[in-house]
């Protein structure tokens, strides 16, 4: 393990200890709610928000759907993005003229308000905010994929395998993504840290799942119910440095795994 | 020969219209995919309830956006609105969606445009400095400052600026646009933190880019002959750093362009700016579909065109491009 895979790891354990936290804490609703806007004191750490819930509370809870959002939307798309990827770069042809024009689509479009459009529509729940992230954000995984597959492709090893009379769907499944989930695995950790970052912008839009608050959602109440203009800076400051050390703290590893695979000297630009 | 790789960038520009294509439809799938009536996406739930009670003015919404029809049949006709400029009605604001967007685009161009050519500029400097001998220890710190940024939401960040300077120390508005009327002084007051914000993002993003860029052309031969012939510092960065990286750093711009309208939503939202991207957020607030759709057409439409005319560009300025080499 290098450096910045511990940095990475350690920041995200803790992280992933007050998420776990959470599931003794229980709902917020039952709380004996304090004075509003009570600001940081022993009682309430972080102090409260306009309802008098505690700041520190929300937080651990926020923890939760922030994590979970976060890693399965970014799992989604990278099991998307690398299966269009690989099937795309290995097979030239009509499939990957029609997959690359795909790709090549949804680059082009801003991701961010066809999520928001997509998120509109769809009841706002948890498990919808997975699907916007899964269906929306696999194409930078994708190209990258293709181009690995591209160069597989004519590794000798495969080479044989097709002189040897392989099918090709059967060398794909069994060479091409065993072969390509080193970038898809580090493409996946970065993938995490965007999608964190996306939940927390929709739910700071307010397409939000109101049942399972995040971050964003405490951001967003901020926001709307005046807690920015009131000056109640423990309200806002906390919920997002949580977004911005957790995100972080996947880049920190995602960048620690590319060098360990030593891809190419450009891998930082693929993280933004 | 020649005719085929020109045709293979017109293809590229077709691809385009094709993207352009894809937009419009989801604009036009989505109502009519999800569960329940489409007339609630077109017009509004109160529209919507006086419809269902009123059966002659349902017959008439329906077929003013030919409902009762195939549905091949409603895309053109929904195709053919569009290009009347008809984006429907906003139900929150009682108005043409297409009057409100024509509005709002110059406040979020008097932000983006700017904001890009000044970031575009200094970021094209810090990149190609970090790029150039990248290992020294300060260099590595300031890029990984840089990347760091990423992580930090925008709206997030707009909110201490707000919470800095509108409320601690006073010097500017707690958001919102100039008036109609203000006067230059007024609206730089205004804009100065959003645009600080917006640029700030910007050149993080480009010198992370201009500076991969830098990296891979400076391990190439030729810069290591220049510099071994004792070319000056600004000429060798400029000659054979800058120049060799014009095409990637057109298309650098287009994409920068797309990037800093998708940031520059969330960043419009904090500061209440009432560009586009404040315009989606009304919009998903009201649940005005109509709205949201034709800004976000707009965005989409802004973000293609900017990436064909980059490719326009490379094209007239690269004649590796224009030879067909890069294939």
């Amino acid at each position: 393990m290098n450096k910045m895979e511990i940095i990475g790891i350690s920041i995200i354990s803790c992280i992933i200890f007050m998420a776990l936290l959470s599931f003794g804490i229980g709902s917020i609703i039952d709380f004996p709610k304090s004075k509003q806007y009570s600001p940081p004191s022993i009682q309430n750490p972080l102090g409260t928000d306009d309802l008098g819930d505690d700041i520190l509370e929300l937080l651990i809870i926020g923890s939760r759907t922030s994590l979970l959002v976060g890693f399965l939307g970014a799992l989604f798309s990278t099991i998307i993005g690398t299966i269009i990827g690989a099937l795309s770069g290995f097979f030239r042809g009509v499939l990957d003229d029609v997959l690359g024009v795909i790709i090549d689509v949804f680059l082009v479009i801003p991701a961010l308000p066809l999520m928001i459009v997509l998120a509109a529509y769809l009841s706002p729940s948890f498990w919808n905010i997975v699907i916007v992230i899964g269906l929306l954000w696999w194409p930078t995984t994708a190209r990258l994929v293709r181009a690995r597959a591209w160069q597989l492709k004519s590794a000798p090893f495969i080479e044989s395998l097709l002189a040897l009379g392989a099918s090709k769907t059967y060398i794909v499944f069994k060479h091409v993504l065993p072969n390509v989930l080193g970038i898809a695995s580090a493409r996946f950790i970065l993938s995490v840290s965007h999608a964190i970052l996306i939940e927390a912008g929709l739910s700071f839009i307010g397409l939000g799942d109101p049942t399972n608050p995040s971050w964003g959602t405490m951001l967003h109440f901020a926001m709307t119910r005046g807690a920015l203009l009131y000056g109640a800076w423990w309200t806002f400051i906390p919920p997002g440095l949580a977004i911005s050390i957790t995100s972080l703290a996947f880049i920190i590893l995602g960048m620690g795994l590319e060098q360990r695979q030593k891809l190419s000297t450009r891998s930082m630009e693929d993280i933004i | 020969m020649k005719s085929f790789k020109k045709s293979s960038f017109f293809l590229k520009i077709l691809r385009y219209g094709f993207t352009i294509f894809i937009i419009i439809s989801i604009n036009f799938i989505l109502p009519r995919m999800m569960p329940g009536d489409p007339l609630v996406f077109l017009f509004g739930e109160e529209v919507y309830g006086a419809a269902i009670r009123n059966p002659q003015l349902l017959q008439s919404l329906s077929e003013k956006y030919g409902l009762d029809k195939s549905l091949s049949e409603q895309f053109l006709i929904y195709i053919g609105n569009i290009i009347n400029g008809d984006f429907g009605q906003s139900f929150s604001f009682g108005r043409s969606v297409a009057e409100i967007i024509a509005e709002r685009i110059p406040l979020t161009l008097m932000l983006t445009i700017p904001s890009t050519i000044l970031s575009l500029f200094i970021g094209t400097l810090l990149g190609l400095s970090l790029g150039f001998n990248s290992n020294s220890h300060l260099k590595r710190s300031v890029s990984s400052f840089l990347i760091a940024l990423h992580s930090i939401p925008s709206y997030w960040f707009a909110m201490l600026l707000l919470l800095v300077f509108s409320l601690w120390l006073n010097l500017t508005p707690t958001g919102g646009a100039p008036p109609k009327d203000a006067n230059i002084i007024s609206i730089l007051h205004h804009i100065a933190l959003p645009f600080s914000l917006l640029t700030i993002l910007n050149i993080a993003y480009i010198s992370i880019i201009i500076r991969g860029l830098t990296m891979e052309i400076a391990e190439e031969p030729f810069v290591m002959t220049a510099r071994s012939k004792g070319l000056s510092w600004i000429k060798l960065r400029i000659r054979h750093l800058l120049l060799p990286s014009l095409a990637p750093f057109l298309s650098l711009a287009a994409m920068e362009l797309g990037f800093a309208f998708s940031g520059a939503l969330l960043v419009e939202i904090a500061f209440s700016w009432p560009g586009i991207g404040y315009t989606m957020w009304q919009a998903v607030v009201e649940r005005d579909y109509p709205l949201l759709q034709g800004a976000f057409t707009a965005v989409s439409l802004i973000v293609v065109l900017a990436n064909a005319i980059a490719d326009v560009l490379s094209y007239i300025f690269d004649p590796r491009i224009r030879m067909g080499e890069n294939e």
